[in-house]
């Protein structure tokens, strides 16, 4: 009823000023995210490998597409780059349609289900948040090295499906469904299986966009569980292959194949963002909208 | 077709809601439950419904014991106070999908669906979300919905709650001329004494999981059994004050602290008690009556609502315009006045247990007395 937001009239100088100041906080901002990617694209479309200080942001000089052909078709060729990258993609999907599902069914039950000990289960996943990943990196090592899972995708996808943040999403945003919907479904005649994927989860797409972009980006960029869990060549994901180009031991940095292999990385990010930016918010505010 | 509930108990974690509740509603009655939150009357219909696991009891729809029966097994059907629509479902799809599931033939799913969408004037939304219509055309669909199935029970739960009043009054009578089309019974809940009294055939009045008393709405309105039914039935309600009574001159004066006392014929065992003064009967005297503080009045054009205090217990009084004098009707916030009981019907109730000791006829013999 108040969707247009605009019933005060007299905004006075004050708010008007802090308006302002939000502006202008939010533009700088942007500019301080969006200067190292405008500088990762120009730089990809160069022949030079070499970054002068200070940077050369002119996007005309040294520029031209045939460049970053070139640089594209280098990195393309540059040892199983295809596998790692099909590597990448397949564990990062694995990873989300996993942990989203996971999180829906916890979730669920978390929001919904009666049992004893619910709450205190629910505070002690919640807990596993505030346990970054290297504390327990060592553990998950030695159990993936009992079961021989070391190099397998099981290895590199498994550990990362257990997420208590798409286990929370879930859970609070089918807080905010009413109940009433999913017993009208009842009546209809549904069973609980077919009300939780007919009903409940159509209803909780916000949720699950949210969930599916977190559990992506956190996929996507792992370094440390594959740099861990990775020991041969053709395993490997985009994070590690970014290593190569980063030179050791005083090698040269290349830096124009670096930024082409960087471009290649966001790709799909950017993608999946596009796809789910729809419910995006509503999601991580939590909100149910119908 | 007839409901009938057999010492029914259901608890919630260490509360019991409902204890050992017996009921039993007729074929094709509009029995509405009536009572406000936490009175259980919400628990009591989804129990009906099969919705919340029940603790011991029984419960029969159409003689047959359908107490652990799947919902969508008890031939009910129920419309939410919140609407509960689907909302990633068209309308047409909401309403069919019990027949979808039941896998009635396609056929048959489109003309009911048109049949029951044309009594409800939903026929031009049947391919909208529910988030393209207005809350009224959204609980339409809601009792669509219930329709198409042709239960043998429909339930209720507060389905005019979330509407604006104007739109409420329409969906009263609307409702009542469904009833009277589909000739079904209806278990209605609300907390709206308003509501429950313009649709019901019988209205139970539930507190705290106990029934305060059932009948017709004349009958709760005539005849309350309680302080509590009394208190809730009537717009605005009866008023209760404590009151003693006390044997006068062959009658019973009824003495009301720091106001006065009224007179009345009858003999009446002596004591504290409550009495019962509807609104309507009560008007303003200038000299004599019993004293009240004023505290404010609505004017509703053809009544004025007098609100005042008689000693800490506030009162309500409903007078026709005419009958309130213009100095009356000058009347500040705080200021003294006196209300005087017309002749009429009073209520006295029990100090202990609230219920009914007895209905007086006042002021009509005392008048004639006075006459000789």
């Amino acid at each position: 009823m108040f969707k247009s937001g605009r019933i005060k009239k007299n905004i006075n100088v004050g708010e008007a000023a802090k308006t302002y100041l939000i502006y202008a906080i939010s533009i700088i901002l942007a500019i301080v995210y969006l200067v190292p990617f405008y500088w990762t694209v120009i730089k990809a479309f160069r022949n030079s490998i070499f970054a002068n200080f200070p940077p050369n942001m002119d996007p005309l000089s040294q520029t031209s597409i045939s460049y970053f052909i070139t640089n594209l078709r280098t990195v393309w060729g540059f040892g199983d780059f295809p596998l790692w990258y099909f590597n990448s993609v397949f564990v990062s999907i694995c990873v989300v349609a996993g942990s989203v599902f996971v999180g829906m069914l916890a979730g669920y039950a978390f929001a919904r289900l009666r049992f004893p000990g619910r709450d205190y289960l629910f505070y002690a996943v919640l807990a596993t948040l505030m346990i970054p990943f290297p504390v327990i990196s060592i553990a998950s090592y030695v159990f993936m090295l009992d079961l021989n899972w070391l190099s397998t995708y099981q290895g590199l996808i498994l550990p990362q499906i257990a997420s208590a943040l798409d286990v929370f999403i879930m859970r609070q945003y089918f807080l905010t469904i009413p109940e009433e919907v999913e017993l009208a479904a009842k009546i209809d005649g549904m069973r609980p299986w077919q009300i939780f994927f007919r009903v409940s989860a159509p209803m909780a797409k916000p949720a699950i966009a949210a969930a599916t972009i977190f559990s992506f980006i956190g996929s996507w960029n792992n370094f440390l569980w594959p740099l861990m869990e990775v020991h041969s060549l053709n395993m490997f994901t985009l994070p590690l292959v970014l290593n190569f180009f980063k030179g050791a031991n005083g090698t040269q940095i290349y830096w124009n194949q670096m930024m082409t292999v960087n471009i290649l990385t966001m790709i799909p990010t950017i993608v999946i963002f596009i796809v789910f930016e729809k419910y995006f918010i509503s999601g991580i505010s939590m909100n149910y909208y119908r | 077709m007839s409901v009938i509930i057999q010492n029914l108990s259901v608890r919630y974690g260490d509360k019991e809601i409902l204890s050992n509740f017996n009921l039993k509603v007729d074929d094709g009655e509009f029995f509405v439950i009536l009572g406000s939150s936490g009175s259980g009357k919400t628990t009591l219909l989804r129990s009906i419904a099969g919705l919340i696991p029940v603790d011991s009891g029984r419960i029969y729809i159409d003689d047959s014991d359908v107490t652990d029966l799947y919902p969508s097994d008890r031939n009910i059907a129920m419309v939410f106070q919140n609407f509960a629509l689907y909302p990633h479902m068209k309308v047409f799809d909401n309403i069919s999908l019990n027949l979808k599931i039941k896998h009635v033939p396609k056929e048959e799913i489109r003309k009911k669906v048109e049949e029951v969408a044309k009594i409800l004037h939903i026929s031009q939304h049947l391919d909208k979300y529910p988030r393209q219509l207005s809350g009224g055309e959204q609980q339409r669909v809601g009792i669509a919905r219930a329709m198409v199935r042709d239960p043998s029970v429909f339930l209720m739960d507060e389905p005019l709650s979330n509407l604006d009043a104007k739109l409420r009054r329409e969906m009263l009578g609307e409702l009542r001329s469904f009833h009277e089309k589909v000739k079904k019974t209806i278990i209605y809940v609300c907390h709206d004494q308003d509501e429950a009294m313009a649709l019901a055939d019988r209205i139970l009045v539930l507190n705290q999981g106990r029934i305060m008393q059932m009948g017709t709405p004349d009958d709760l309105y005539d005849h309350p059994a309680n302080v509590f039914v009394a208190g809730f039935i009537g717009n605005p309600p009866m008023n209760i004050l404590e009151c003693d009574l006390e044997h006068k001159d062959e009658g019973t004066r009824i003495g009301i602290s720091n106001a006065g006392y009224i007179d009345i014929d009858e003999i009446v065992p002596e004591g504290k008690a409550y009495i019962g003064l509807r609104p309507e009967i009560l008007g303003m005297s200038e000299k004599d009556g019993l004293s009240a503080i004023f505290d404010y009045s609505i004017n509703s054009g053809l009544n004025v609502e007098v609100h005042a205090k008689m000693g800490e217990t506030p009162i309500r009084a409903v007078i026709p315009k005419d009958e309130v004098s213009s100095e009356l009707r000058d009347l500040k916030n705080g200021e003294m006045f006196h209300i005087e009981v017309k002749p009429g019907r009073v209520y006295l109730f029990d100090r202990m247990s609230g219920s009914l000791i007895r209905e007086v006829d006042y002021g009509t013999s005392r008048k004639i007395k006075e006459a000789d």
